[in-house]
């Protein structure tokens, strides 16, 4: 477990409610979409609406137009059929040839060869233009004579309108009927004419039956076209009824046996009959929706209907209409579909973003919580009453409670008990400044104290103010703090000590050296007074050997003093206190040469000084160096009849060096590093008296302004000392 | 001023008390020389109290030799009481020295001292600082052949 956990509680789910999170962008999008998708619906429903609307009138205006035709067509032709019917009864009537006969045969006279050629007129009559039955008929109406022979008697409405033809005298017809067998006839009945009428025979009638199921009913039935609903009715009004007078198309039987108020309301004959409305939409006989187009036809009482179940002319329409809403709704879906997708692709990238997001904010809070859990530091939460409310890892490590057991603790409890006095006014002043780092001392759960600093400040929990307390343990800081104290008490304890040894060394030192200066001479002059003494007071009486012993004995002493007189300029050189000044060389180095010439007035030497050679140093020190090194020069070229020793400077790579040359034996190179060595000779003391100090002196003073010093030389060829002077002025 | 002046020597060393004596007999100088031996003593003489209260002023020297390191009480202590007092203020010291350490040399001088003289005394070098004091009449009493 690495959570920071409240303790003494379960760990709180730290991935919230664990819904899809909510996201603000959602809703608006949503809104967007649905309108447009409303938006598109309602303009496809309307343009779908007005175009259904169009169609639905172009195939009104279509279906009208055809019925009009038909209406028409069949009024024209059953106006005809009537006109011909009556035509060929006048026709008949007024036949010349005829007349007289058949006028006299129905009085009573005639022949039996009239009778015989009456009725063969009638037959061929009958016959020839298909009526059902054709009669001879005298004034009351009773047959005389019928064809075919077999014929029924006339019926009563037949019979009627004869006597009506006479009074007329033209054709009468008597509307389509039905006998009392119930056999549906038109009758038409015409007086016949004679050209010359006997005032005392009444004329004769002539009666034609026709069955309109033999053509004037198919007339009307016929329809120009194939159609399921479309027909054609013959009506006529007979009092407040509309009487249809043909077989029906959707009812068996019809003819004559269907009688409708004239006042039904959409009824299109009643509609024609009442009001003479020639087209429109109505229900017809069987309440269904029609187009119509209905007329009157001229010569009868006859109308006629042409019409069509809107049903069927609308068929089309509504074919395409729905055909178009399929379409439509085809493409609505379609959009939907996109939108849908659309949709939620956009669900699904910002779902995939919020995934992401969350994943990378638990990520985030889990290093985080890892980070606090793992510090370095304890982390300590205490609510306002001071109770510990939460800890990380390192709590538990530095204070040894578990969890559980810091859930009974207050942070008092953690304070060592001498430290609690001031906890209240600590956690005031961190109430009152949000915070504060306070150096203390709290005690383990083993009652073992250690020096903390603890960071503390007030946090919002949950909106509830909590101190949180950042515990470092400080105590190894704080050892290693005493520790650090305790070695440099030491170091300057040492440092004080070295520096006084240095200084009693330096007196020891110094006191070593005025002692040889003083003592370690005295026995020498003694022995090179007293050889002198002997040599000079007692001369005369020691032999030349006793007198050589003598002087031996006084160089023995002088080289022993100025071996000494070295050492204690060596030693000078490295205790002296420097000076550092401005220092001219080449003044200087006249100076050195000046006391050499004096000290050897027999020497031929030309001495070569660079002008104007200034140099930070200290004036005695560099002095030594010059004399040493010009001695040196000095003496090396004591062989020379004529020598020439050089004092100058050169430029080294940026670098200002002096250079003392002589032409003088020089040396072997194979020993240059032995040069500067106390007491390193490379020359014999017969050849060259000297100590073997100068040099090891002159590197000292070198050394003392921070420079080098090093040699040339070659057997025979002379030797060039060059030294560096790097002394910071100060 | 009297003539034939004294020289005060004042060395510890008999060796260099034997050859300071020969060189300045030898050299003709015939002044008399009093030789104390240690800083106390150079002391009574000089100021004629202990062991040499009541000396004869014709005694007090003209001119000082002084080495440095005395038992008793140094040169240096020494120089600085003849400078200190007022009769004795422009007594000529000559200090003389087995080396030429510096600080004793710029000590001598600080002190007071006229001159210098490094041991043995080579009789030039004696008589330089002689001429530089300008105290050649100290040697006015020289023996005509010095060398004896």
């Amino acid at each position: 477990m690495v959570e920071v956990e409240d303790v003494g509680r379960d760990a709180a789910p730290s991935g919230g409610s664990g819904g899809r999170p909510s996201r603000p962008g959602d809703r608006p999008r949503a809104l967007a979409l649905l309108a447009i998708l409303v938006l598109v619906v309602g303009a496809a429903s309307v343009g779908g609406y007005f175009i259904y609307r169009a169609e639905i009138r172009d195939a009104r205006r279509t279906a009208q137009d055809h019925l009009d035709a038909v209406a028409d067509l069949k009024t024209g032709q059953i106006a005809d059929w009537l006109a011909e019917r009556f035509g060929d009864a006048d026709v008949a009537a007024r036949d010349p040839f005829a007349a007289p006969r058949l006028s006299a045969l129905v009085a009573g006279g005639g022949t039996p060869q009239d009778e015989r050629d009456a009725a063969e007129w009638l037959a061929v009559r009958q016959q020839r233009y298909d009526y059902d039955a054709v009669y001879l008929c005298d004034q009351q109406g009773r047959a005389r004579l019928r064809r075919p022979a077999d014929a029924a008697d006339p019926d009563q409405v037949a019979s009627s309108i004869i006597s009506e033809a006479v009074r007329a005298g033209a054709p009468r017809m008597a509307d389509i009927h039905s006998n009392a067998r119930g056999d549906i006839h038109v009758g038409i009945a015409v007086p016949v004419e004679e050209s010359s009428p006997s005032a005392d025979r009444p004329p004769a009638r002539l009666l034609f039956v026709i069955d309109p199921n033999r053509f004037l009913f198919p007339l009307v039935q016929s329809w120009p076209e194939p159609s399921e609903t479309a027909e054609t009715l013959l009506v006529r009004r007979e009092g407040d009824e509309v009487v249809y007078l043909n077989e029906l198309r959707h009812r068996r039987g019809a003819a004559l046996s269907i009688r409708l108020p004239i006042s039904s309301p959409d009824l299109p004959a009643a509609r024609l009959l009442r009001e003479g409305t020639k087209s429109g939409e109505g229900l017809d006989y069987r309440g269904v929706p029609v187009i119509f187009a209905a007329r009157r036809i001229p010569g009868s009482d006859w109308a006629i209907v042409a019409k069509i179940d809107q049903v069927e002319a609308y068929a089309g329409a509504r074919r395409r209409g729905v055909f178009v809403l399929v379409a439509l709704a085809a493409v609505l879906l379609a959009m939907a579909l996109v939108a849908a997708l659309v949709w939620r692709s956009w669900r699904a990238n910002a779902d995939r973003a919020a995934t992401r997001a969350a994943t990378e904010r638990a990520t985030l809070a889990h290093r985080f919580e890892t980070l606090v859990e793992q510090a370095n530091d304890a982390l300590v939460v205490a609510d306002a009453d001071r109770h510990i409310v939460a800890v990380n890892g390192r709590a538990c490590t530095l204070y040894g409670y578990t969890r559980d057991e810091f859930a009974g603790l207050s942070i008092t409890d953690l304070r060592a008990p001498d430290r609690r006095e001031d906890l209240p006014g600590m956690l005031h002043h961190i109430r009152d400044a949000g915070g504060a780092v306070v150096e203390t001392t709290h005690v383990r759960k083993d009652g073992t104290e250690l020096a903390v600093e603890v960071s503390a400040r007030m946090v919002d929990l949950d909106g509830v103010p909590h101190f949180q307390a950042l515990v470092r343990d400080v105590s190894e800081r704080k050892q290693h703090e005493r520790e650090r104290q305790r070695a440099a008490a030491e170091l300057e304890r040492l440092v004080h000590e070295r520096t006084a040894d240095l200084a009693a060394s330096n007196q020891e030192l110094e006191a070593f050296a005025h002692s040889v200066s003083h003592d370690l001479r005295a026995p020498l002059r003694a022995m090179h007074g007293f050889a002198q003494a002997l040599i000079e007071d007692s001369g005369e009486r020691l032999d030349p050997q006793g007198r050589d012993f003598a002087r031996r004995i006084q160089s023995a002493g002088s080289r022993m003093a100025s071996l000494i007189d070295d050492l204690l300029a060596l030693s000078r050189v490295t205790r002296a206190d420097r000076a550092i000044v401005p220092v001219d060389l080449t003044a200087l180095t006249h100076e050195v040469v000046g006391e050499l010439r004096r000290g050897d007035r027999e020497r031929r030497v030309e001495v070569r000084v660079a002008g104007g050679l200034v140099a930070d140093g200290d004036p005695r020190l560099l002095r030594v160096l010059l004399v040493n090194l010009l001695g040196n020069a000095w003496k090396f070229t004591s062989r020379r009849a004529e020598a020439t020793i050089e004092f100058g400077a050169e430029d080294l790579d940026g670098e200002r060096v002096f250079v003392v040359r002589d032409d003088g034996v020089g040396f072997d190179m194979e020993y240059a590093d032995r040069l500067f060595e106390p007491f390193q000779r490379l020359h014999s003391s017969a050849d060259f008296p000297g100590t073997g100090i100068g040099l090891a002196t002159a590197q000292r003073v070198v050394l003392r302004h921070g420079g080098r010093i090093w040699a040339q030389a070659a057997v025979d060829k002379g030797a060039a000392f060059r030294f560096t002077l790097n002394t910071a002025r100060g | 001023m009297p003539r034939n002046g004294v020289i005060l020597l004042v060395e510890d060393n008999s060796d260099d008390e034997v050859l300071v004596l020969r060189t300045l007999h030898r050299y003709g100088v015939a002044n008399r020389v009093e030789v104390v031996r240690d800083g106390a003593e150079a002391l009574d003489f000089l100021f004629r109290r202990g062991s040499h209260a009541g000396r004869d002023e014709s005694s007090d020297p003209q001119v000082v030799l002084l080495d440095l390191k005395l038992p008793k009480v140094s040169g240096h202590d020494i120089l600085r009481q003849i400078r200190a007092d007022e009769n004795l203020r422009p007594l000529p010291v000559v200090i003389l020295t087995s080396s030429d350490e510096d600080r004793d040399v710029a000590q001598s001088y600080a002190n007071g001292a006229n001159s210098y003289v490094r041991k043995p005394v080579d009789f030039a070098e004696f008589a330089d600082a002689v001429r530089q004091l300008g105290l050649y009449w100290v040697l006015l009493n020289r023996v005509p052949n010095g060398v004896k």
